[in-house]
């Protein structure tokens, strides 16, 4: 890991990276829809409906993965003070937060129909408005701390505080009696899913976590620009840019 | 699938609703990079040019 802690070395392994992901992605989203869509039954109770459950279900996965990845690089900067760390968890949040609205967004329109309701104060659904506040917030502090480094330790350590969310989010279900189902897929006992169901289900999650890994890399890449920026406005404000600053190269 | 479902409506609204967040986060991901760039090759250009005039 501490190879790639020169950010010069890092846009180089995700100039290598970035066709690979990208064109898995786009296959396996591909794939997954046709699946989900077209290839996967509906089901006996809840007929076409069920059909959401291929978005929501791995958007619901990666709001929990992302913010995990994000825990991850909070322990790297306040722990390791790797210099990627904080880069990775600033480009993290917002695609999070993303994958939380669609998850929240996704979830209602399959609760009004199953539900007869598109919203319940239930322990599962609090907690996953909670994490989307969450990541609101982080994306808040990143904003309004003008210092990087000053930024990425107070996030980590709101970051590390909202962790506790995540079990909280995972066993909510078993925790209390709450309106959302309990886990059907990763379970004791193994998947509760048909597996023509399951299978549209697994392409789709591997998809959205494909789709992150990319943008993700995306992202970190624009964070690093935007402190050469910086650096490089403040050096040009002060009359002196070295040849170093200025010859490295944007990508 | 069954356009003709019940409920309908509310799976191709969760469908409708995914690709644009989805495609919000490629393009605003691209059009960060885009302008970062931009921003980075202006930035760097007048640097060059002071130095030039200095020397």
């Amino acid at each position: 890991m501490q190879n790639y802690a020169n950010p010069t070395h890092f846009l180089r392994l995700v100039r290598g990276l970035l066709p690979v992901t990208a064109g898995l992605t786009a296959v396996l989203l591909a794939v997954g829809l046709y699946l989900a869509l077209f290839v996967a039954p509906a089901d006996y109770q809840q007929g076409e409906t069920v059909r959401i459950m291929y978005l929501h279900v791995p958007s619901a996965w990666m709001a929990m993965f992302v913010y995990l990845v994000m825990t991850s690089a909070a322990i790297g900067t306040l722990v390791f003070r790797h210099p990627l760390a904080d880069v990775a968890q600033k480009a993290a949040a917002p695609l999070g937060a993303g994958f939380t609205f669609m998850c929240l967004t996704t979830g209602s329109l399959w609760g009004k129909p199953e539900w007869g309701t598109w919203w319940v104060w239930d322990a599962r659904l609090t907690s996953v408005l909670v994490l989307f506040l969450i990541y609101l917030g982080i994306i808040a502090l990143w904003q309004v701390i003008e210092d990087p480094g000053k930024a990425a330790r107070l996030v980590a350590v709101f970051t590390l505080v909202g962790a506790v969310n995540v079990p909280i989010i995972k066993f909510s279900v078993d925790w209390w009696h709450t309106l959302h189902q309990p886990a059907s897929v990763f379970r004791m006992g193994g998947p509760t899913i048909a597996a023509s169901m399951l299978w549209p289900l697994l392409i789709m999650a591997i998809g959205f976590t494909t789709l992150f890994l990319t943008l993700h890399m995306l992202a970190m890449r624009n964070e690093i620009l935007r402190r050469r920026l910086r650096r490089l406005s403040m050096l040009a404000a002060d009359g002196a840019a070295p040849l170093s600053v200025v010859a490295e190269p944007a990508e | 699938m069954n356009l003709a479902a019940p409920h309908i409506g509310f799976v191709i609204a969760a469908y409708a609703i995914a690709f644009v967040v989805i495609a919000g986060m490629i393009v605003a991901t691209l059009a960060d990079y885009r302008s970062l760039k931009k921003n980075l090759e202006r930035v760097a250009s007048r640097a060059r040019l002071g130095r030039d005039v200095d020397s």
